[in-house]
């Protein structure tokens, strides 16, 4: 076992009995200071990783109700919320479109339209990994362009110091990293923060306001296009064109669209499911929840014979639930025991901390924290504090809701940030000053962030301060 | 005529022009002394990078085994066409000169797989290459190629050459 992992493995229930067996400060009820306890437990240990995520949010939750912060039977009912199924039907929508190699098909016939030279390629590759993730999620996005990436390098017979091969694997590892930002689909961690912000809302008595499938992507794809035009820049001027022959990869690319054949019944018909279950996001996912049309989109692709169990246990892992819905359980009983307002008028100054100062301080801080740890454990640490320091200095917390996954998904530099980067620094043609490319389009990112969120989200609705009445006395 | 051979390891993330180079200048030496000289060249396919893609992708990614299967078939194929091409670029290099090149391709730990080879055959020089990692990483966390130099030194396996890996 790693010395990490053994320090994780002792720091984790030290904290917690240090918080747990503390005197109990004024303010913080026996629940809260309990629910603190767990908190301080499962941040240790989702951002250190002795265990499996899903291990930390399972123990998460077992240890609410033995710590007294929450009773089992609500401990339990915090699991079952609306995103743990949004998000096994998300993985579930991947899983079939790799299966059925609709995904293979559309990006085969996609790129092979742009060979004219190294510059369309390369921006062809950067495309159409950031548009997959519109109804893929990113992970998988990366999982099914990562083969015919390397394909097409094999192909042109590229060398390790080749600037077109790493123009290549980065176009598709930040295409997928931008287009997590585009949709509920892209990634399952803005459904975490969703739910998040949901137990949140309730808890604080705010006012109703769902946000639905289309509001979503309205805030974070404006985002997630100039962060894939800032890649498609950078690209070009860190690894410019070598005047390559493309001949090779065109040939490969029309042997493979060829292996194809044409479009089976069962690839029709997958679009067609997934149009329909998109459409039913839309529409009824504000009334009877983004979860339920998601089950019920699942089980149609089971029950047309799309996809067959076997395939939902091969192309899924199932612990993706488990983490989620743990999250949201320890979230969820921070603000129901109120140790997070708690936290924050302990933390946060009353007076003199201006709101714009905390939003890009939460950005920054959150695009930070993703480049070393899971992007999901990003929001289940970040959020439940940053909900309530955004209702004390005036921030609309549902404003963060949009910051905390999209800034989770600037995850540009490191390959420890995300599986994508992790791929492409794996096949030997990266070096680590390769990073500061990725430094660069995280700041422009960032900075186009702010500029977004000043400049277009109030044109759209999505005010970033707290109107008057909503803020904390 | 005696027998001499070097070993000259290479891996996933460890290759640089200039240790072939400082190889073959060896080997001259060494058959200009009157012996008959080997290059081994031992290729190390990094198996604890690949476990931990894999790794992420499952723990991460939460992407089930078929995807995970997928991508590690790739990587595996990517980094034995690598293996090939460094293979090719030593066996042209010593050819011009006259030595003979045997090869090993193994999937492993760099460290122990250096030494494996090392305690198996009596070397004369053993050159490898230092990955291309920041100043700050290797400062904290040591470096593999610092701890092969010092574990064949105290085991007497021969003479160590390190060079930094080629930042291009």
């Amino acid at each position: 076992m790693k010395l990490r992992a053994i320090a994780a493995l002792v720091l984790g229930p030290a904290l917690m009995a240090g918080v747990l067996l503390a005197p109990a400060p004024d303010g913080l009820s026996h629940a809260g200071q309990a629910a603190l306890a767990v908190l301080s437990l499962c941040i240790t240990w989702w951002l250190l990783t002795p265990v499996a995520l899903p291990v930390t949010s399972l123990l998460g939750l077992a240890l609410l109700p033995v710590t007294g912060a929450l009773p089992a039977a609500d401990a339990l009912a915090l699991f079952g919320n609306q995103a743990v199924f949004f998000v096994i039907g998300v993985f579930l929508v991947a899983a079939v479109m790799y299966r059925t190699g609709l995904s293979s098909r559309l990006t085969l016939l996609f790129l092979r339209r742009f060979t004219r030279g190294e510059d369309a390629l390369a921006t062809a590759v950067l495309l159409v990994s950031w548009g997959l993730c519109v109804i893929v999620v990113s992970h998988a996005v990366a999982a099914i362009m990562l083969p015919l990436v390397l394909e097409i390098i094999r192909a042109l017979d590229l060398g390790p110091r080749s600037r077109t091969a790493r123009r290549l694997l980065l176009s598709m590892a930040w295409g997928t990293v931008a287009g997590s930002n585009l949709t509920l689909l892209s990634s399952a961690r803005a459904s975490l923060a969703l739910e998040l912000y949901a137990g949140f809302r309730v808890d604080h008595a705010l006012p109703p306001d769902p946000i639905g499938v289309l509001q979503f992507s309205l805030g974070s794809a404006p985002v997630s296009f100039v962060s894939v035009l800032i890649a498609a820049i950078v690209l070009r001027v860190a690894f410019p064109p070598e005047g390559l022959d493309l001949a090779p990869a065109v040939l490969t690319l029309d042997a493979d669209v060829r292996k194809l054949g044409p479009a089976s019944h069962r690839e029709w018909m997958t679009l067609g499911v997934i149009g329909a279950m998109v459409a039913g996001m839309a529409l009824a996912g504000p009334s009877v929840g983004l979860g339920t049309v998601a089950l019920l989109g699942s089980v149609a692709l089971f029950a047309l014979q799309i996809l067959q169990w076997e395939d939902a246990e091969r192309y899924v892992n199932w612990g993706v639930a488990l983490m989620y819905g743990g999250a949201i359980a320890v979230g969820g009983a921070l603000h129901k025991t109120g140790a997070t307002t708690w936290l924050v008028h302990e933390l946060v100054p009353q007076h003199g901390v201006g709101p714009l100062v905390v939003l890009a301080s939460l950005a920054v801080v959150t695009a930070t924290f993703t480049e070393f740890v899971s992007n999901a454990a990003v929001i289940a640490v970040v959020l439940p504090v940053a909900l309530p320091i955004a209702q004390q200095v005036g921030l609309s917390p549902r404003a963060v809701t949009w910051l905390a996954p999209i800034c989770a998904g600037f995850a540009f530099v490191l390959p420890t940030s995300t599986p994508a980067l992790a791929m492409v620094f794996g096949t030997g043609y990266l070096r680590p000053r390769h990073t500061l490319v990725g430094l660069v389009i995280t700041v422009l990112s960032l900075l186009a962030f702010l500029g977004i969120v000043l400049g277009l989200w109030p044109l759209i609705g999505l005010q970033v301060l707290a109107p008057p009445d909503l803020r904390l006395p | 005529m005696s027998s001499r051979r070097i070993l000259l390891a290479l891996s996933t993330t460890r290759y640089s022009q200039a240790l072939v180079a400082t190889a073959v200048k060896e080997a001259q030496a060494l058959q200009e002394a009157g012996h008959d000289v080997f290059i081994d060249l031992l290729y190390v396919i990094e198996a604890s990078d690949l476990d931990r893609i894999q790794h992420m992708m499952g723990d991460e990614g939460f992407l089930g085994t078929s995807p995970q299967q997928d991508v590690m078939a790739a990587l595996g194929a990517e980094h034995h066409r690598m293996a090939l091409r460094r293979i090719d670029e030593v066996r042209a290099a010593a050819a011009e000169r006259g030595f003979q090149v045997e090869l090993e391709e193994v999937q492993g730990r760099f460290v122990a797989e250096v030494l494996r080879r090392a305690e198996a055959r009596d070397y004369e020089v053993i050159l490898i290459t230092r990955a291309d990692r920041p100043f700050i990483s290797r400062f904290l966390f040591g470096s593999d190629a610092d701890r092969v130099a010092r574990l064949v030194k105290k085991e007497g396996l021969g003479r160590v050459i390190i060079d930094e890996e080629d930042a291009s």
